[in-house]
């Protein structure tokens, strides 16, 4: 059998970014493969540019994703006071952009943007080793979970996570088993009276796939915020899985 | 030395529209199924930096505040002068060799642009010929004398801290070498100084010069109510004063405001910030001294000439350690419906998260609070806690 990393993802506000042009920020429904890997990668200390280390971790890792509530959208009318973009004026600080090197003839404008956030959702994660040497084994990815380089967030800065993410690898038959046999904080579903899904969603092809669509979040140069268009599965999750949520 | 300090406010807004949506209301989000006003990570991160508060933090550091640095490092170049000389007496002259005065002009001018927008020329004679008149010496000579002057000025004040007056100082030696007129790279040299507290906390994310970018060392959660909050309606009048024949309002509108008790979090990685500061431990402690104070005391400015909704926190808990640090707002998930003693249930329901928190997930993190209602603690302690 296989071993299998489960952990869980839970915070009152989430924002795991999806195709974004202009003025509307969309999330996806769920966390993203740009994202887990985004958070990991954080937690191992892997910094933005690293592009080499990021690139070792989208070729080395499967994952997926079992929501235990999906919960609602939210959206967030957000300004940004800020002058003009010229070529012959650089913006070195936030103060010169709102005033500094702004000449009193001008007027600031304002950039409008609608951000969206998942509200009351809480995931189940997975990882495993694809094929090849993986750059990090999955007990150094738990560890890193539980005491992370960098600060930890759910898609946007501004969104903590508000539980541990209390990994756990373990072997499995499959990854399916896994996500069942992952108990996400109990407390917390309780409260949001939500009963774990009986699906979940995958980058492998999984045998007994029910729907294949294309999504973009494989990060392909995190500098450059350039991501790529993988498939994901949607699988129904092992009989008996779904028993206990009691969907 | 731990990584990761966390701090969890709770602070009571009376009637107030602290964040508004696009609509002017108060922002709000339905958080556990259960309606709640919200203020908004950015709205709270900006009048922190903004505050009194903050400037006081860093006054101390301060160097400098003019319009005239330009000026300054004309005078330098011509008058023979170290620019520290000239800082303290832009009259004095040197032994050091001087440079042509067109030349100096088109470096100071390179120089001033960095820090601010230079005055238009017409703006520099206009000002030039007022001060003359004001000085009663409308000397034709003296005025385009002191236009000249001008052009080399920035418009607004700009603050040059110690670290920015001596890469300032470096470059005009360099320029006295050789005449030249310094080039971009030489130019953005000028502000890489480890001097910016706020962006070495919040970060800096300007997507058309990335080398300046900075990755923000604090996190800050939307604030939210921890209980169940509907906006209200304020449908208003106002009385035209010299309407004495007709009856009826001069003007009538609505706003909405709300009331509530908001938690606040924020997650600081400490070894993130010191590194920002460009390794300056005494100046990160500093800035978390006064993070720990600006987000107890100043509240957003929103609608505060219509409300004076001013409002001091009534509990801090903060936490130092290395383990993953989380919000612990799923201790307000059911929404607290209790209308009396809301805030000693609300900090009794935030202990308990965090007990249980430690009871089934582990860990042990170091811990202090105040508590306003209990008399207990002080935000003294707190911030020497998150300091030391």
């Amino acid at each position: 059998m296989q071993r299998y990393l489960t952990f869980q993802i839970y915070g009152p506000m989430q924002s795991w970014g999806a195709v974004a042009v202009g003025e509307v920020r969309p999330s996806f429904p769920r966390p993203s493969r740009s994202g887990v890997l985004g958070l990991l990668a954080g937690a191992l200390g892997i910094r933005r540019n690293e592009d080499e280390r990021h690139a070792e971790l989208e070729r080395a890792y499967a994952m997926a994703v079992r929501p235990a509530t999906s919960g609602a959208r939210m959206s967030d009318y957000h300004t940004i006071q800020c002058g003009k973009r010229l070529a012959r004026r650089t913006y070195r600080t936030r103060a010169d952009e709102v005033g500094g090197l702004i000449p009193k003839s001008e007027d600031l404008g304002t950039l409008l943007s609608t951000r969206e956030y998942l509200t009351d959702s809480a995931f189940a994660v997975c990882v495993w080793l694809r094929e090849g040497t993986p750059p990090h084994s999955l007990e150094d990815l738990a560890d890193a979970l539980r005491r992370p380089v960098f600060t930890p967030c759910l898609g946007r800065k501004s969104c903590p996570p508000a539980l541990p993410f209390n990994p756990v690898v373990e072997a499995y038959p499959g990854p399916l088993e896994a996500l069942a046999a992952y108990e996400v904080d109990p407390g917390v579903l309780d409260a949001l009276g939500a009963t774990p899904a009986a699906e979940a969603y995958t980058s492998e092809k999984l045998s007994g796939w029910q729907e294949q669509t294309e999504v973009r979040d494989a990060p392909l140069n995190r500098t450059r915020w350039q991501f790529g268009l993988r498939p994901e599965y949607r699988v129904a999750m092992p009989a008996g899985a779904q028993d206990e949520g009691g969907s | 030395m731990s990584r990761f300090i966390q701090l969890h406010i709770l602070t009571s807004y009376p009637a107030s529209n602290l964040n508004r949506d696009d609509l002017g209301q108060p922002k709000s989000v339905i958080v556990g199924n259960t309606p709640r006003l919200r203020v908004s990570s950015q709205s709270l991160k900006r009048a922190w930096r903004t505050s009194d508060v903050f400037r006081q933090a860093f006054d101390g550091s301060i160097g400098i505040r003019t319009k005239s640095m330009g000026e300054c490092v004309f005078r330098a170049l011509t008058q023979g002068a170290a620019l520290q000389a000239i800082l303290e007496n832009q009259h004095a002259t040197g032994e050091l060799p001087t440079v042509a005065e067109k030349k100096a002009e088109e470096i100071a001018k390179a120089v001033a642009g960095v820090f601010g927008a230079l005055h238009s020329a017409k703006d520099a004679k206009k000002e030039a010929e007022q001060e003359a008149q004001e000085e009663g010496a409308a000397d034709a000579e003296k005025v385009k004398e002191k236009a000249k002057m001008k052009e080399m000025h920035i418009e607004q004040l700009a603050h040059f801290g110690p670290a920015e007056i001596e890469a300032l100082a470096r470059l005009v030696e360099e320029r006295r070498a050789d005449g030249n007129k310094p080039d971009a790279e030489q130019l953005n040299l000028l502000r890489h100084t480890p001097g910016a507290v706020d962006i070495a906390m919040f970060g800096r994310m300007l997507a058309a010069s990335k080398p300046f970018n900075v990755e923000a060392a604090v996190q800050v959660a939307h604030a939210m109510t921890v209980h169940k909050v509907v906006k209200e309606d304020d449908f208003f009048t106002a009385v035209d004063d010299l309407n004495r024949d007709e009856s009826g309002a001069g003007h009538m509108g609505v706003f909405e405001f709300g009331a509530g008790l908001y938690y606040i979090y924020v997650c600081i990685d400490r070894d993130l910030l010191v590194e920002n500061l460009g390794g300056d431990e005494e100046a990160a402690s500093r800035a978390l001294e006064a993070l720990v104070r600006a987000a107890c005391t100043v509240s957003p400015t929103g609608k505060q000439n219509s409300f004076a909704s001013r409002a001091n926190a009534s509990f801090c808990l903060a936490e130092k350690g290395n383990e993953q640090p989380r919000t612990l707002s799923s201790a307000f998930l059911k929404g607290i419906d209790k209308p009396v003693d809301l805030l000693d249930k609300a900090v009794e329901s935030l202990l308990e998260t965090r007990a249980n928190f430690e009871k089934v997930y582990g860990g042990d993190l170091q811990h202090v609070s105040f508590d306003v209602n209990k008399g207990e603690g002080t935000l003294q302690e707190v911030c020497k806690f998150v300091r030391g």
